[in-house]
């Protein structure tokens, strides 16, 4: 739950972390077509880490660590280090779903989805250490 | 350096000549920033505290709003693309004009580096963008503009 006096600005985060996601959705599909994009796996990284950022400040914890794993991943495909596939195409387009709705949650219910066996799961799928 | 009055932390507005309540005075702080909520959370805050906010989205829009509009101070975020926030406090250091304008610089926790590097580069003070503490981003803002700028 956002600190009181944040939640004033809930709308302002909600407003910004939905276009963000739609973003990320997009960029997603886009990696379908071409895997190896730069331009799209840079864009997918920065979104990543800017909705990471604002939900750390805005408290929604799970949703901050939910979009480090996809920062992380996002970075260690720009570095080269992990290349994208078809298995963890479903997953990334999954992962973005999930985002929605815990946005949809804080938005209507004042509360994100609880989200930590997922951000397990998904970092051991990737490939990520957190 | 300028040194400005500052308005009440508070905002509130004093009564001018003719009894009429009007807005104290205006510090006009430009915000470089390239994260969209953090910039659109500051320019909020600091407009509802009687700052005149203007807004750049990367290191080269900031660069050239500064040089504009000379501000009176600039809250700027560190890692930016198309110039980061190491290159505009380069930039700033080589042009006298711009020297007179102080800088505070937003760092995310854990990169003290950083916050080392760009107070090495000109920079005044620091805030930690991730942790809202509005008073004392005010406080720094008004020991920063009245001249006793030292990094706590």
């Amino acid at each position: 739950m956002a600190n009181s006096d944040l939640s004033h600005y809930k709308e302002m985060f909600l407003e910004v972390a939905l276009e963000y996601v739609t973003a990320l959705r997009q960029d997603v599909q886009l990696l379908a077509t071409n895997a190896t994009d730069a331009a799209v796996i840079e864009r997918l990284h920065r979104s990543a880490h800017s909705l990471k950022s604002q939900s750390n400040f805005m408290q929604y914890n799970d949703l901050a660590q939910y979009c480090k794993v996809l920062e992380f991943y996002f970075r260690d495909v720009k570095e080269g280090k992990v290349q994208v596939s078809s298995e963890s195409l479903p997953l990334l387009s999954q992962s973005v779903e999930k985002l929605s709705q815990s946005l949809e949650s804080i938005k209507n219910e004042d509360r994100e989805l609880p989200l930590a066996h997922t951000i397990e799961q998904m970092a051991v799928t990737l490939g990520i250490s957190m | 350096m300028q040194t400005s009055p500052c308005p009440p932390a508070g905002g509130h507005p004093s009564p001018n000549r003719r009894g009429v309540r009007g807005r104290y005075y205006f510090m006009r702080i430009l915000l470089i920033e390239d994260d969209l909520f953090f910039q659109k959370f500051y320019a909020r805050k600091l407009t509802e505290n009687n700052f005149t906010v203007d807004t750049a989205v990367d290191g080269n829009e900031g660069i050239l709003k500064m040089q504009q509009q000379k501000p009176n101070i600039v809250l700027l975020d560190l890692i930016m693309p198309n110039k980061d926030g190491f290159a505009v406090l380069s930039f700033r250091a080589s042009d006298p004009s711009l020297q007179l304008i102080p800088v505070i610089v937003f760092s995310t926790l854990g990169q003290e580096q950083d916050i080392h590097k760009a107070l090495q580069m000109g920079a005044s003070d620091y805030v930690y963008k991730s942790f809202f503490d509005f008073s004392m981003l005010l406080n720094k803002i008004h020991t920063v503009i009245s001249g006793q700028s030292k990094p706590q």
